[in-house]
């Protein structure tokens, strides 16, 4: 008996198992070792240990529905955090609750009643809260209400040193993509939700009134969340061939009230990704524009005809190519240029490792010289 | 015949997109919280020609595909069908076959004055 079977109930080389863990969301294909499905602490310790003593990469893994390759392996153990899918504690007083890695976001959230976490990425239903503090997710509200980051009280994780430790300093863990160890307990903040909300489909014939539009929109108080979307997935999602605004009220001010038709509203704006990506448009990228450049920036994708979506009222698109198509690496240095960023919350992963600007690099290598001396965790993913 | 070979290519571009959604609404995978169990799983099985028995552990609910962005259909049924080509087939499979051929049930051969299980179904 080896030392992982000895000590963890769930590890596996199975050829189904290397087959299934060797992607995520992204269509990065890679190599698996080992899975390990670890169902408490103490079974994460043992695969840590056992990765550092063997020299081994080890892979945490969420839901998989990272779109950077975050999650796929190298010849790797996998550690699927799935099964720790434990809410632990609800504080509705104090408006904080604590959670394994492995508990679903829609599953936190339906058990909080008038409270909620308010970081709703387009993969609500599967995505972990484990993998949206990895990959420091924003998603669909994030004007409102920013960042997972910005939600976190405080990480318990294990690093090189197999130890348990309490992390106050967030952003060493968020959205480092488990590259600086793996999370096993999260304290989050919740906020009330909205007693009601409602929406708006505005349509455009062009960018620029459009943008008139958002910019307005923003500075309201009472707007959650402005979407965009552009003629091509417009005309994916049967709403014609026009510019689309979605746009979210906290309070009924929108045309569209009803339960069921909002829903299927943003069922059209959460399907638009796996649209694109079934018609091989399969590079899912998600540059951050600040507000001058907006307008350059999608008049450029219109021009070329890029299809795109995206939290606009954030500054987030997502714009769709084809593999290895000359147009990405022409965007990155658009968005260069526009003083953008390559990632505004997809991560880094290994699909933008090419992209990180020095500063990034430094702060990388910092970061694993205090959590990852030995360069056991997620190896090869944002820098290295 | 020319539209039938597009209409064909059209069924067969809707590949999955390895999205993960349907992780939220498979039973199956949602009691053994495990991606080879999932039809996420099971559609990379599918692209890659795996057969794997994995396809026995499908409850036909339907819930991926419905649950499903792009409504992909994983073909469970046909899967399974190629399996047992295959030879592949469970043990209950194989029993339960051979007692409807034998005594017209699923059960085996009946007591005289005992009565057959009774199955519970939804």
């Amino acid at each position: 008996m080896t030392f992982l079977n000895k000590y963890i109930d769930e590890v596996s080389e199975s050829e189904e198992d290397k087959m299934a863990y060797a992607t995520d969301a992204s269509g990065v294909i890679g190599k698996v070792r080992r899975v390990i499905c670890p169902k408490n602490l103490d079974e994460v310790r043992k695969a840590v240990i056992y990765a550092k003593r063997n020299k081994m990469d080890l892979v945490p893994r969420g839901a998989g529905t990272g779109l950077v390759g975050g999650a796929v392996p190298n010849d790797s153990i996998v550690l699927d955090v799935s099964r720790m899918n434990k809410i632990l504690e609800i504080d509705k007083i104090g408006k904080i609750v604590t959670v394994e890695p492995g508990v679903v976001l829609d599953d936190l959230n339906s058990v909080l009643g008038e409270l909620f976490f308010p970081i709703v990425p387009g993969s609500h239903r599967a995505c972990t809260i484990g993998g949206m503090i990895a990959t420091n997710a924003a998603g669909m509200m994030a004007l409102k209400y920013g960042t997972t980051c910005d939600w976190i009280e405080e990480l318990e994780v294990v690093d090189d040193t197999y130890r348990v430790k309490k992390i106050k300093e967030i952003k060493d863990f968020c959205g480092r993509e488990g590259t600086t160890g793996i999370i096993v307990k999260a304290k989050l903040r919740v906020t009330i939700r909205p007693e009601k909300t409602s929406l708006n489909l505005f349509s455009f014939q062009s960018i620029t009134p459009m943008l008139e539009m958002v910019n307005e929109l923003k500075v309201r108080a009472d707007v959650i969340a402005i979407e965009y979307l552009d003629k091509i997935t417009s005309r994916i999602s049967g709403l014609g061939e026009k510019f689309h605004l979605i746009v979210e009220y906290e309070n009924d001010s929108g045309k569209i009230n009803e339960e069921k038709e909002k829903e299927k509203v943003w069922k059209i704006r959460e399907a638009l990704s796996s649209q694109l990506i079934s018609r091989k448009l399969e590079v899912a990228e998600d540059p951050w524009i600040p507000d001058e450049g907006l307008g350059q920036f999608l008049y450029w994708l219109a021009e070329n005809k890029i299809p795109a979506f995206g939290h606009i009222g954030f500054g987030v698109i997502h714009p769709h190519f084809r593999r290895n198509d000359m147009n990405i690496e022409m965007m990155f240095n658009i968005v260069k240029k526009l003083n953008g960023k390559v990632s505004g919350e997809h991560g880094i992963g290994v699909v933008k490792r090419n992209f990180i600007s020095d500063e990034e690099k430094v702060r990388f290598m910092r970061l694993k010289q205090i959590y990852d001396k030995e360069n056991i965790f997620n190896r090869g993913k944002i820098y290295g | 015949m020319t539209k039938r070979i597009y209409l064909i290519g059209v069924r067969y571009m809707v590949d999955c997109s390895k999205c993960g959604l349907c992780r939220a609404v498979c039973p199956v995978y949602l009691a053994v919280l495990k991606e080879s169990s999932s039809p996420r799983g099971k559609a990379i099985f599918k692209e890659n020609g795996k057969l794997s028995d994995l396809f026995y552990m499908c409850t036909l609910c339907g819930m991926c595909k419905k649950n499903c962005p792009i409504e992909v259909d994983l073909e469970i049924r046909k899967q399974r069908t190629q399996l047992i080509e295959a030879g592949k087939e469970t043990e209950a499979n194989k029993a339960m076959i051979e007692n409807i051929r034998k005594y017209g049930n699923p059960f085996g051969k009946i007591e005289k004055g005992k009565k057959l299980k009774t199955l519970f179904c939804c």
